[in-house]
């Protein structure tokens, strides 16, 4: 799903260049959950970026879903995002004007969908995520993990092949915490492929890979054996 | 889709208030200001447009003088018939004129003689009575519906009898009132057949100007086609060459009155122009202020754009949402708008004297062009915001990136608050300007003293002055053909140094002896009228400055000069009195101080109008009641009317006057528009800078500090904006100032009042929320650090 060759990206502003990715190889296939681990400032966030299309390499190759995405306009690449790739963030950032339902239904409105299809669609991934009881509430009514659990119904609603996590645990206690890894390892179970960044060792534990990263570089990747259920 | 934009709007708008109101409020005001100059407008322009045949009605011009010969109208008609399809003739009685029905009395100004043709080229429609035969009979009489409710309450008007300059007349009919967009207005017609009772063969007459002649063309003839054939017209007619004569649209006279013109009210098609441009100035600041904060209010949604673009919005589906926002704004600040429209029309109509509330009418076509002008107000207004708010990258959203840092967008909106500054520095120049000019008139030394001076009508005047003398609080009594103020007429006169069969004309003053000192007019060498010396009646003549050297002469005294007035039968002029200079006055200004004083000639005469009282300050109601008394002895019973000179002299600059308030009005507005964009600008500005004056303050900054770091750039922008405003306010201003003869200096002061307030008007607004923001705890701004 996921191949990325001598992958580089350089933040140049007029008087310093900064490397964040240096030379980084990566392939992830269909249904693979992977983490990726590293300390502040290593690039974790950079290499998801490129990875879910919001950025482009300064150099290397980038391929998803067997097309050279390495080089394309923004535009192009929202083509390829639209309905192919899930965000879920630290912050949640969901919207703050809409309503939980509204905040669902967003991805499936830009993909022009019918009021009545999205109704549906956007009701289940509610009910799948347990937030249906709260539908008409804005976010600043519930808690951090209520909205990460909202976050996550917006991710999946439409289908995403590839979800994007991006230390999705951060801002949550350990319960709720434990809880969003269970419903990212459900939805891997049911073919959906997970790359998340994180700092936490027993979040990384859910995934079937880990990847470091240091400086740049991937440093190691381990396979797991066996994860939490 | 678009209902997903309307609801996200709405919930925007009302998350954030303070922005919102602000927008409101200035784009409101600057529509509300669109919408009424743009009413007055309107009704400028459709002066006399309500005719059905305006677009063929012509007004015969003498060169600059709007009064033509008696007999001209029926030549015309005569002898062009396939070029003229009508011709009407007015000639508006000057003076009020006494309506005598049984024992009412009523004094009327707006009584005119006119052809019975009037009906066939004017529209006035006749709600009573016959348009054909109205006027056919030299004893009719037609009256206006407010008239005949003066005159008559309920009962019907028609076939009374009013009696009028001692002839009885029969109602023949009742016109609908002349509308008020209208170059001249009259509440009476009566025949020029009439006229003939009093003038003779002098309506045969072709050697003197007294009618308005209008013409009804084909509508297939062309105005030239009918000014060509004039010139052999005159010459056949008067024995003389003349080529000065032409055709006056109807719909131009309102704008361009000539020399004698008929002038209930003239308008000023400058003037028009001018509130046209303010208005469209007013509209910008307001467009521009929307423009600036919604970008910098953008910076608050850097996250939600970017969020967006994640799941999967493009720059068009994000550019439609942001102009729907923008139209959804400029709709309810319509709505506001026709709110302040609604509550301010009286009022202005009342300043204008004009009946505006007449076309605030919400039909199709006024509503479909309000629509049109608020689609319009989005689009120009809401499009940079739209387009900038929709460029943002979907990957600064997660940096927390904000991106009303970037250049090219703080130029633009630098740029802009300096525009709003220029055109309001501008309008402060413009209006202290008006306002100065005016205060220059009204005080300037007109040559004569016009304080506490009474003018009254002179009837009965010897015994009127016998008995009003005797009033302890008349200081000086005197009267006279012509009072400052009204227009002196040319009449023709020769010198001894002229050859003899030149006879140019020059303004002529008749008085009473007396009335030199009642006004206090200064002699600049010789004397004044004296009552004792026979001579003066007979052969003496005063004559002012400019006629000395009008006429080159060094020194005026004993010089002889032949004055004409018309003969017995009104047929031609001949010498009516001759004389010697024996006195010369200083120039004073007794027309208005638009015009350079013109050379004079002043004699005595028994003929008098209007009668000028010198009342002492401290006794003026009390005089004024025994004036009254006086009158109501000698006059038989006619209405009492008066007016103190110097506020009728005041008058003369209504125009001015007014405009300088509707200036006013405007500037302020326009200060107010640009003044909320400043604030909401700074509110912007100092949220964002709240870590670093954060930081300035746990570094040792004071307030002062504090504050005159976040007014510095502003500031600096405010005088920019002024810098330009200059050389554009001086060449306006000055080419405004040459409509005067005498004006005041366009000097560095107004410029420097002008700029001065600018800026501190910027400061007050700037400080308000930068004080605050300087007063704030640190520790907010610099733990708030996400």
């Amino acid at each position: 799903m996921i191949q990325a060759k001598n992958l580089k990206k350089i933040y140049s502003t007029e008087e310093v260049e900064t490397t964040a990715l240096n030379n980084v190889n990566i392939e992830i296939k269909e249904g693979e959950f992977v983490a990726i681990m590293g300390p502040s400032g290593c690039g974790k966030s950079t290499l998801l970026n490129i990875m879910g299309l919001l950025d482009n390499p300064s150099d290397g190759e980038y391929h998803f879903l067997g097309h050279d995405v390495s080089d394309k306009t923004e535009r192009e690449r929202a083509q390829f995002r639209k309905g192919n790739i899930g965000f879920i963030f630290q912050s949640f950032n969901l919207i703050d004007e809409l309503t939980v339902f509204e905040n669902v239904e967003l991805p499936l409105l830009y993909l022009g969908m019918d009021s009545t299809e999205r109704k549906e669609k956007a009701e289940a991934a509610l009910e799948r995520m347990s937030m249906m009881h709260r539908r008409n509430h804005f976010p600043q009514q519930l808690s951090g993990g209520q909205q990460q659990r909202v976050a996550i119904a917006r991710a999946v609603v439409a289908n995403a092949k590839l979800i994007l996590a991006d230390e999705p645990t951060g801002n949550l206690d350990s319960d709720h915490g434990n809880e969003v890894m269970k419903v990212l390892a459900e939805l891997n179970e049911q073919g959906t492929t997970i790359v998340m960044v994180t700092h936490s060792p027993h979040d990384a534990d859910f995934a079937m890979r880990v990847i470091h990263l240091f400086d740049g570089h991937v440093v190691t990747e381990n396979m797991q054996e066996g994860f939490h259920v | 889709m678009l209902k997903n934009y309307i609801k996200i709007a709405l919930r925007h708008l009302k998350k954030y208030k303070t922005y919102t109101a602000i927008n409101l409020i200035g784009l409101s005001v600057g529509l509300a200001v669109c919408i009424v100059i743009t009413l007055w407008v309107r009704y400028e322009l459709s002066y006399d447009k309500y005719h059905e045949h305006t677009n063929d009605i012509y007004r015969i011009l003498n060169g600059s003088t709007a009064a033509t010969q008696p007999p001209l109208a029926p030549t015309l008609k005569a002898d062009y018939p396939d070029l003229v399809e009508d011709v009407v003739r007015f000639w508006p009685i000057q003076a009020p004129s006494d309506l005598v029905y049984q024992e009412q009395v009523l004094t009327e100004r707006n009584i005119s003689f006119t052809d019975p043709s009037i009906f066939s080229v004017f529209t006035h429609p006749l709600l009573d009575g016959n348009p054909e035969t109205a006027l056919s009979s030299p004893n009719s009489i037609l009256i206006s519906k407010s008239l005949a409710k003066k005159f008559f309450k309920e009962k019907d008007p028609m076939g009374k009898t009013i009696n009028m300059w001692g002839t009885d007349l029969e109602v023949t009919g009742v016109f609908e009132d002349v509308p008020l967009n209208s170059h001249h207005r009259f509440e009476a017609l009566v025949s020029l057949d009439l006229l003939r009772n009093f003038m003779g063969s002098m309506l045969d007459n072709w050697s003197w100007n007294g009618f308005y002649t209008y013409v009804l063309l084909d509508p297939s003839v062309n105005p030239s086609d009918l000014e060509r054939v004039l010139p052999s017209l005159y010459s056949n007619y008067t024995g003389e060459e003349y080529n000065e004569a032409h055709l006056q649209p109807l719909s131009d006279i309102y704008f361009n009155p000539q020399d004698k013109d008929i002038g209930l009210a003239f308008g000023n098609l400058n003037y028009v122009y001018i509130l046209a441009t303010i208005a469209v100035f007013v509209l910008i600041i307001a467009c521009v202020n929307f423009m600036n904060l919604a970008t910098a209010h953008a910076s608050l949604r850097t996250k939600e754009v970017g969020m967006r673009k994640t799941l999967g919005a493009d720059k068009f589906q994000l550019t439609t949402q942001f102009l729907s926002e923008a139209f959804i704004l400029s709709f309810t600040a319509l709505l506001l708008a026709l709110f302040w429209v609604e509550l301010s029309i009286p009022l202005f109509s009342n300043f204008t004297e004009k009946p505006l509330e007449a076309l605030l009418n919400y039909n199709l076509a006024s509503i479909l062009s309000l629509i049109g002008l608020t689609l319009f107000v989005g689009i120009i207004a809401g499009s940079y915001p739209a387009f900038f708010l929709s460029g943002f990258k979907p990957i600064n959203a997660f940096k927390g990136k904000s991106n009303s840092g970037i250049g090219s967008s703080v130029i633009l909106r630098k740029g802009l608050v300096s525009f709003q500054f220029a055109i309001s520095t501008f309008m402060i120049v413009a209006a202290l300007t008006v306002f100065l000019q005016l205060r220059f008139m009204q005080n300037k030394d007109l040559g004569f003293d016009d304080d506490y001076v009474m003018v009254m009508e002179a009837k009965n005047y010897p015994l009127l002055h016998d008995q009003i003398n005797k009033l302890p609080g008349v200081e000086n009594i005197s009267a006279a053909y012509n009072v400052p103020g009204q227009r002196f007429p040319f009449y023709p006169f020769r010198t001894e140094e002229m050859p003899t069969d030149s006879l140019p004309t020059m303004r002529t003053l008749r008085v009473n002896a007396g009335f030199l000192e009642t006004l206090g007019i200064n002699m600049e060498s010789g004397r004044s009228f004296d009552e004792q010396r026979s001579t003066d009646l007979t052969n003496s003549f005063i004559i002012n400055s400019s006629a000395a050297k009008y006429l080159g002469w060094e020194e005026p005294i004993g010089k002889k000069i032949y004055w004409y007035d018309f003969n017995e039968d009104g047929t031609s002029f001949e010498v009516a009195k001759e004389g010697y200079v024996i006195g010369v006055v200083d120039d004073f200004n007794y027309a208005s101080l638009h015009n350079p004083i013109e050379p004079l000639v002043i004699h005595l005469s028994r003929e008098v109008n209007s009668a000028v009282i010198r009342v002492k300050p401290d006794q003026v109601e009390t005089t004024l009641a025994g004036i009254r008394r006086v009158w109501n002895e000698t006059s038989g019973g006619s209405p009492f009317w008066y007016y103190f000179l110097d506020e009728e002299l005041d008058n003369k600059y209504q125009s001015e006057l007014k405009l300088g308030k509707v200036f006013g009005g405007l500037t302020s507005l326009a200060l107010l528009i640009s003044c909320l964009g400043l604030f909401g600008l700074t509110v912007f500005t100092t949220n964002q800078r709240a870590k670093e004056i954060g930081l300035r303050k746990v570094l040792g900054a004071s307030i002062a500090n504090i504050i005159a770091l976040l007014s510095k750039d502003f500031l600096k922008l405010v005088l920019i904006g002024f810098v330009f405003a200059i050389p554009i306010g001086w060449f306006a201003m000055n080419t405004w100032l040459t409509d005067f003869a005498y004006k005041i200096d366009l000097g560095i002061g107004i410029f420097f009042i002008a700029g001065s307030s600018a800026v501190l008007i910027a400061l007050l607004t700037v400080s308000y929320h930068s004080i605050k923001a300087a007063s704030a705890n640190p520790v907010k701004s610099l733990k708030n650090e996400q």
